[in-house]
């Protein structure tokens, strides 16, 4: 009889094991990713960005995408008077200007006019010291809460500038550290 | 019936100042960088952090994940929490837990808290008699396995339960819900979180309803053993188990800058007596149980740099009267020359056409006030201090046909003859043959912690904590934590610490009672306890946890023989020494499934002859798969599998291994606001028991199959 129950279980778990192309969604339940998904949201405010002419304003998650559906609800909203459209993985092609770029890993890559770029700041790179020379905005666990590591150097060079809004909640790196 | 009343006016008031639901799907989006940045990833252990950041070995199980497991109770989620197991309470058959092997005939060794609140009364030291918690208004259940009185105090033994309920941001707008099932099982629940001001408000109310499984049927109990003593038919074994309940549970959540007010309120009406007060079946006995937390809590950075100042005000308030049967009508029991029914050194025989009656009646007080600094001004060092004063108050309420006051021994007729003693209650109440004398005792506390983070990598925590009790005395609780972030995949945490549990008022001043006697001289229940635990998440998707721990027990709290008398009593009896390991997994290895689950060992002996503790699994498989097989649909499939559980010597009554089996369909945001669900709980109707009072000569039988129906909407 246990082998029976054993094997029905099994059954239930494998009957669902081959390719669907309905799935549109993934659900992760997590507070962090809820509260940098509304960092993001505020980048598109408190950040002045150079004119472009893309028809809508582009957050591009490159890599791995840890927020799932959870970051889905801000293509409702609106930037720059425009449509939010989320392109993740092989939507972003080379034609769209993608006006934020995250990566939850970060890379070493060069600055492109315009483009804010958004990692995760892993907790051995925590140190200020430690921040990578291309790095813009980094999300930063300090005592459980989430902060930003901004260098207002880099955003510059791409022509980007940043409201006191966020600066009052950021840790300032590179050359502008001890302004 | 009026807090239910309460909160559907609240929701008929707040519902007409809603704005549209989905302006509040995702809340986040609507926080400014300075409110995000206040924001909490996680409460675990005093200081917000990740769970694998965290100073101590901790689960969370989200209110998604509750939903998805299907639960409906507070127990079927703890069973998922590695080593953690629900088994029955052998003197009230509520649910109690054991935690790595841990746990007390009266006791499970553990703090509860809600919101951060404690719950637990100091009648028994855990949940009152009868609570049965329901689920829709949690957000997210934290457990830390392992001590915790460093940092929480009393009771904190084996470990911390912090339920934390859901906020204004968790539930925007309205949100009602209905859910039937077998059983004659029916709930229903409303919820409201929304912005008045600056004020955040968040209320929730729900009811729930059950007959419970009638086809949880003892074939004797323990008036059967004394009918064969004695030539009766007084037992109403075969019979099922009275399991009903009928609850009212509310919150109501007041938020806004420095302030965070709470009320919550649960009410039981007519709750049963399971397997009977005293080992006999009792199917018209009855539980009325009510119980309030209010708290305030007011913090502030803004009035020092680097200094953050809380206060935390609360009052626990609880009533419980029950009226029910000890032994059934007709049945015939010796009476001990103290006027008590005892099965040696009886010296006259009583028959009790009524039944044995018993009323009992409690009420709980506690007011406390907690006051804390939080100091950042020392370069990578977080500095704690808290002080506390609690108060815990128990008055008692009893009447009886049996006992010492009830009827006067000395006139009843000597044995063979019997005597016959009718079903009139003789209320006891303010008189030194109550079951409890009015009892209530202060505690003082004086606690710090210090946060360092040595390098880059290394946090060392560090804590002690001073309690004084008016009744035992004092203690002194430390612990340490060091905590090694390895790299971006890998955290290692040494952990150790000290606890103790304070003895309840039923163990230091029970009375006038054929079951167990208090004794005043106990001392508290110590721990010492060290961990090793290793958090590795190789890749955004896999995490997996594992753990090492052993602990040594002293002063434990037991039943044991009076001697030279026909009675027990609480003693500090032993010590116990356990060891053991856990083991976790969650892998999201494509879109559509995600494995998760966890492995528990442990072993445990205690110093008398080396014996196991008795229910407690050795081993404890809890594994779930979840299959997304549609964007809006989902299965899980979830097995419990409990093996290797001690019994006391003599004991032979079978406690066999088992396991169950759990399907959950659920449909989520359906045309953008309904969710649905379906549940198949134990689904192959597995007949397994947990561990009874020794006196009932089988193990109590527990819940077959069962299953439910859900849909709720979000306005």
């Amino acid at each position: 009889m246990k082998i029976i129950q054993i094997l029905i279980f099994w059954l239930s778990l494998c009957a669902g094991i081959y390719p669907t192309d309905l799935w549109a969604e993934i659900e992760i339940e997590n507070v962090e990713y809820k509260i940098k998904a509304g960092y993001l949201f505020n980048f598109t405010k408190f950040i002045t960005w150079p004119s472009d002419n893309s028809p809508s304003f582009n957050i591009c998650i490159q890599g791995s995408d840890p927020f799932g559906e959870l970051l889905n609800p801000i293509e409702q909203m609106t930037a720059l008077g425009r449509p939010i459209r989320l392109l993740r993985g092989s939507k972003i092609s080379a034609d769209e200007h993608c006006h934020i770029i995250f990566r939850h890993t970060a890379t070493n890559s060069a600055l492109t006019k315009g483009s804010l770029l958004v990692n995760d700041i892993p907790p051995e790179e925590s140190s200020k010291m430690s921040a990578e020379a291309n790095r813009m905005i980094g999300f930063i666990n300090r005592q459980g809460k989430i902060k930003l590591q901004i260098n207002t150097n880099n955003l510059q060079q791409a022509g980007l500038k940043v409201s006191a809004k966020l600066l009052e909640v950021a840790e300032l790196v590179g050359d502008n550290e001890h302004e | 019936m009026k807090s239910s009343g309460y909160f559907l006016l609240c929701l008929l008031f707040l519902r007409t100042q809603t704005t549209s639901a989905d302006s509040k799907v995702e809340n986040y989006f609507a926080m400014s960088p300075a409110e995000l940045a206040l924001m909490p990833i996680s409460i675990a252990s005093g200081t917000p952090k990740s769970v694998s950041e965290s100073a101590s070995v901790t689960s969370v199980i989200t209110a998604e994940q509750i939903k998805s497991m299907g639960a409906t109770e507070l127990h079927e989620v703890l069973e998922t929490i590695p080593g953690m197991h629900a088994g029955i309470q052998v003197l009230s058959g509520d649910y109690q837990y054991s935690v790595r092997g841990i746990q007390n005939a009266t006791n499970s060794e553990l703090l509860i808290l809600l919101d951060g609140t404690r719950i637990t009364t100091p009648f028994l030291g855990s949940l009152l008699t009868g609570i049965e918690l329901s689920l829709e208004g949690i957000q997210r259940i934290e457990v830390i396995r392992g001590p915790g009185s460093a940092l929480y105090g009393a009771d904190a033994f084996a470990g911390v339960i912090n339920i934390i309920t859901k906020k204004a941001e968790d539930m925007p707008g309205v949100t009602t819900g209905v859910r039937l099932g077998n059983w004659d099982t029916q709930s229903g629940w409303g919820q409201y979180g929304g912005e008045h001001g600056a004020w955040k408000v968040a209320s929730s109310f729900q009811y729930q309803h059950t007959q419970g499984d009638d086809q949880r049927i003892l074939q004797q109990d323990r008036q059967s053993v004394i009918d064969a003593q004695f030539g009766t038919q007084a037992s109403l074994a075969p019979g099922a188990l009275n399991t009903r309940y009928e609850s009212i549970q509310g919150r109501l959540s007041l938020q806004r800058k420095h302030w965070d007010i709470g009320l919550w309120g649960f009410n039981g009406i007519n709750g049963s007596t399971r397997a009977g007060a005293g080992g006999a079946l009792d199917p018209s006995g009855r539980a009325n149980v009510q119980q309030f937390v209010g708290d305030v809590r007011y913090s502030t950075e803004d009035l020092f740099q680097n200094w953050q100042l809380w206060a935390h005000m609360s009052h626990l308030h609880a009533d419980f009267d029950a009226l029910f049967q000890v032994f059934p009508n007709n049945a015939i029991l010796p009476i001990a020359p103290d006027g008590n029914i005892r099965f040696n050194n009886w010296s006259a025989l009583a028959k009790f056409p009524d039944g044995v009656r018993n009323f009992l009646g409690r009420q709980v007080d506690v007011p406390t006030l907690e006051l804390g600094l939080v100091y950042q001004g020392l370069a990578e060092h977080l500095l704690r201090v808290n002080t506390s004063y609690r108060y815990e108050q128990v008055t008692a309420r009893f009447a009886t046909n049996i006992g010492m006051g009830a009827i006067q021994a000395g006139s009843l007729l000597p044995r063979p003859q019997i005597n016959v003693i009718n079903g009139q209650l003789v209320d006891l109440t303010n008189t030194p043959n109550v079951s409890l004398p009015d009892s209530n005792r202060s505690v003082w506390s004086l606690a710090a912690q210090d946060e360092w983070q040595i390098a880059p990598n290394w946090q060392l925590t560090t804590g002690l904590r001073y309690d004084f009790y008016s009744d035992f005395g004092h203690t002194l609780n430390p612990r340490v934590a060091l905590v090694w972030n390895i790299n971006e995949q890998l955290t290692s945490k040494w952990l150790y610490g000290r606890a103790f549990r304070a003895p309840s008022f039923t163990e230091l001043y029970s009375t006038n009672n054929p079951l167990r006697l208090g004794n005043a001289n106990l001392s508290p229940e110590t721990i010492n306890t060290v961990e090793w635990a290793i958090d590795y998440r190789p890749v955004s998707t896999l995490r997996l946890a594992a753990n090492l721990y052993f602990y040594k027990l002293e002063d434990f709290i037991d039943l044991m023989p009076d001697k030279g008398r026909a009675t027990l009593s609480f003693q500090n009896s032993n010590s116990q020494e356990g060891y053991g390991s856990e083991f976790e997994w969650n892998w999201q290895f494509n879109e559509q499934w995600n494995v998760l689950g966890n492995y528990a060992w442990q072993t445990a002996h205690s110093s008398i002859a080396g014996r196991r503790p008795a229910g407690v699994p050795e081993h404890h498989v809890y594994f779930a798969a979840i299959w997304k097989f549609l964007p809006q649909w989902q299965l899980q499939s979830q097995l419990n599998w409990i093996a290797g559980r001690g019994r006391e010597q003599n004991d032979v009554r079978p406690l066999n291994d088992y396991q169950t089996f759990d399907f959950i369909v659920r449909g989520k945001k359906l045309f953008g606001q309904v969710n649905v669900a379906a549940s198949l709980r134990n689904a192959f109707n597995t007949q397994y028991v947990e561990l009874a009072n020794i006196q009932i000569p089988e193990n109590i039988p527990m819940p077959g199959r069962s299953f439910y129906f859900e849909a709720s909407i979000n306005f």
